[in-house]
């Protein structure tokens, strides 16, 4: 298992979104993810991605930045 | 000074000294020019020009949509839902033409509505209630038919008078 940090800060749309799946697919069952951004439409469609991917989440809040912490089942 | 964020598919070509938008060479105007250029046409053209400004706000849709595909590729294996969210949302927001914010998206009934908030129509000082946002509501039913590969037509608009947002309702044949 491992856990690893994705920074995407910087990126705008489609960018998060895009970079946040291909890592997803690279990871393993059991591996966690942490997704850092800064721009906002990504608070909503990174969760809304992984809900319809049925993959836990935890979101975060830091300040104008946020993570979403990706469980891969 | 904050950092500021840079627009990926925009940039400048050196060669010809000119701005390109995702590889096409663009034209960047204020959002003040292009109300007053919207404000214009309609007071001249009355209604008519409503239908003219959906024809070109949807060729712009259609060109916007093929060249964020031909950027990235990858938003063709996401789900339809959350590419017209993406899509729509990308080219929207950050080209300046509003955030849109999806009210309702049925695609078994190929109804898509959603509300627009920041577009450079709502900037116009309106002095009736008519709908000002026709080129935004052409551009995205432009968008819409890229992604759905169905013609779309912008059919339903209200504006809330005194606020920075629209209603709009766009429907599939």
């Amino acid at each position: 298992m491992s856990l690893e940090i994705l920074d995407t800060r910087g990126d705008i749309c489609p960018v998060p979104l895009l970079k946040t799946i291909k890592k997803i697919a690279a990871m393993h069952s059991g591996d966690t993810l942490t997704v850092v951004s800064d721009h906002p439409p990504a608070r909503r469609s990174i969760p809304m991605e992984m809900d319809k991917r049925e993959i836990e989440f935890n979101f975060d809040e830091k300040g104008l930045e946020f993570e979403i912490t990706v469980n891969i089942p | 000074m904050p950092e500021k964020k840079s627009i990926p598919y925009i940039w400048l070509d050196e060669e010809i000294d000119h701005p390109l938008m995702m590889g096409e060479p663009c034209t960047i105007l204020f959002t003040e020019s292009f109300a007053s250029f919207t404000n214009t046409v309609l007071k001249f053209l009355g209604s008519g020009a409503g239908a003219i400004l959906r024809e070109v706000g949807y060729g712009m849709g259609k060109r916007y949509a093929e060249l964020t595909y031909k950027q990235f590729p990858d938003l063709r294996e996401l789900d339809i839902e959350t590419q017209i969210i993406e899509i729509s949302s990308i080219i929207l927001r950050n080209t300046g033409w509003g955030n849109i914010d999806f009210t309702n998206i049925d695609l078994e009934n190929h109804s898509v509505s959603f509300k627009l908030c920041n577009h450079p129509s709502s900037v116009m000082q309106r002095e009736d209630d008519d709908p000002t946002c026709h080129l935004e509501g052409g551009l995205v039913s432009g968008v819409i038919e890229i992604i759905l590969g169905e013609k779309q037509t912008a059919v339903d608009f209200s504006c809330n008078h005194g606020s920075k947002c629209c209603d709009i309702g766009i429907q599939g044949s």
